[in-house]
């Protein structure tokens, strides 16, 4: 029988979880959430285990999305699939949240485009043979003129620069955990420890003497 | 069937702030294990906890720390009862990385999960080295980010008799460290490290009595600073005798 594969996505403002038995999605649930990441996630897994009329043993295998993306929200995502890796002794695809987004269509070519914040953009472009090159991170502006004439652009970055893009947005496409769970199935699962995030922007680093904290 | 209290096996995980800690706690005063992997390393070279720079460390360790935990307890996953995490407050990006894990391992392992509150974790530490004491209790809580005089009138049942209006204990620390004395993160560490060369009587202030409405601790941390820099100047203290006064300082007097 093919496997049951457990998904999250959570690098964006919306937070998905799907189940699929080899390449057929049995449940899967989304919510756009500003902040509650980690408060959605666990209670999804619980919904979406109970529609798949499954229990959480009955999973062989997890995905995730590793960004790029939200720090924050890729870290909840990434934490909950590598702990229940971790219980579970299962194994884990990581998948980074541009390929996601790019596999949601089947048009080529096409840009994923994710919001980075401050202006900028993590952006990766894919054709018929795959990725064209190693995803960018930079400002919308830039990156932008990149892209091809005819390009279909994805991603809450092109919906938000969508001024920079032009016309090839498709609004309000996101990484999607069943596209994920299907993905997986095609993918080589490794161990959860060694899925690692992919931030592709250093973190900022500011004297923060307000939060050092000794318990 | 239900264990008695006694009996009740809980893996705890805290990552507030820069340190990602696994226990497991038979009883609530039995410690069967208590990993504790730091960052001071990782933050020194930045002069403070970067939040950002934890975050990313917490995940990078987690199930190692977990992990350790269990073999240090030598128990079967089987036996525990709850998962518990520090839910707040502190570093939100990371405590979201324990309150994850936590949620994940009690849904895999099909036990409760439990979130404390920090504040509440660091009154329960008292239990561990006092099992015998019983509310009703007050108990004085000083640590990096809060301080504050507690009336434990019940487990569970908490009010808050005064804290310091500016800063905390330990920001009052870091802050004396940085501007005063010139040193570097992990400033806390290092003010006890000099401190051993220095004299105890350098500087003392008299406890104050209360601003703002605050009812029983009302000292301000700003005070003492001007007092460190007023000896600093007039006196030309060395940084030795600041470093060995200001622990009594900061925690005796302006707690008192
Ligand atoms: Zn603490």
């Amino acid at each position: 029988m093919a496997e049951r594969t457990l998904a999250i996505t959570s690098s964006t403002a919306v937070v998905g979880v799907a189940i699929a038995r080899g390449d057929q999605v049995l449940a899967f649930e989304q919510i756009t959430t500003e902040r509650r990441h980690a408060e959605e996630i666990t209670p999804m897994v619980q919904r979406v285990l109970a529609e798949a009329g499954l229990c959480v043993a009955d999973i062989d295998r997890l995905a995730v999305d590793v960004g790029p993306g939200r720090f924050t929200g890729l870290r909840v995502g990434l934490a909950t699939i590598r702990t229940l890796a971790f219980a579970l002794k299962i194994p884990v695809v990581g998948v980074s949240s541009l390929e996601i987004l790019a596999a949601g269509t089947s048009e080529r070519p096409v840009m994923a485009v994710i919001d980075a914040r401050r202006g900028e953009v993590f952006q990766q472009r894919f054709d018929v043979n795959g990725a064209t090159a190693d995803p960018l991170v930079g400002p919308a502006a830039d990156l932008a003129a990149r892209g091809e004439v005819g390009d279909i652009i994805v991603g809450d970055g092109a919906d938000r620069y969508h001024d920079h893009y032009g016309s090839g947005v498709r609004i309000g496409v996101e990484p999607s955990a069943a596209v994920l769970a299907v993905l997986a199935h095609q993918r080589e699962a490794i161990e959860g420890h060694l899925v690692e995030p992919k931030y592709l922007r250093d973190a900022d680093v500011q004297i923060n003497i307000k939060t050092r904290h000794n318990s | 069937m239900k264990k008695p209290m006694t009996e009740t096996l809980v893996l705890a995980i805290e990552s507030s702030c820069d340190e990602t800690s696994v226990a497991i706690v038979r009883g609530g005063t039995e410690v069967l294990a208590n990993v504790v992997s730091s960052q001071i390393a990782l933050h020194a070279e930045f002069g403070g906890v970067v939040p950002e720079v934890a975050s990313r460390a917490h995940l990078e360790l987690l199930e190692v720390v977990v992990g350790e935990a269990l073999d240090e307890a030598g128990i079967a996953v089987a036996d525990l009862d709850a998962v518990a995490a520090t839910h707040g407050p502190g570093l939100i990006g990371a405590l979201l990385i324990g309150v994850s894990a936590a949620k994940a391992l009690a849904l895999a392992w099909n036990v409760p999960y439990v979130g404390v509150n920090h504040m509440e974790g660091h009154l329960f530490a008292t239990f561990l080295e006092r099992p015998d004491l019983e509310p009703p209790l007050v108990v004085l809580l000083v640590s990096g980010g809060h301080t504050m005089l507690v009336e434990l009138r019940a487990l569970g049942d908490y009010r808050i008799l005064g804290s310091t209006i500016d800063d905390a204990a330990g920001e009052a620390f870091d802050k004396v460290a940085r501007y005063h004395l010139g040193l570097s993160c992990p400033r806390w560490t290092v003010i006890d490290r000099l401190a051993v060369e220095g004299i105890n009587t350098t500087i003392r202030v008299s406890s104050g009595v209360g601003k703002r409405g605050s009812r029983f601790l009302v000292q301000r941390y700003e005070d003492l600073e001007k007092v460190i820099n007023y000896v600093r100047k007039n006196r030309a203290a060395k940084n030795a005798d600041l470093a060995a006064s200001f622990p009594e300082a900061a925690v005796v007097d302006v707690l008192a």
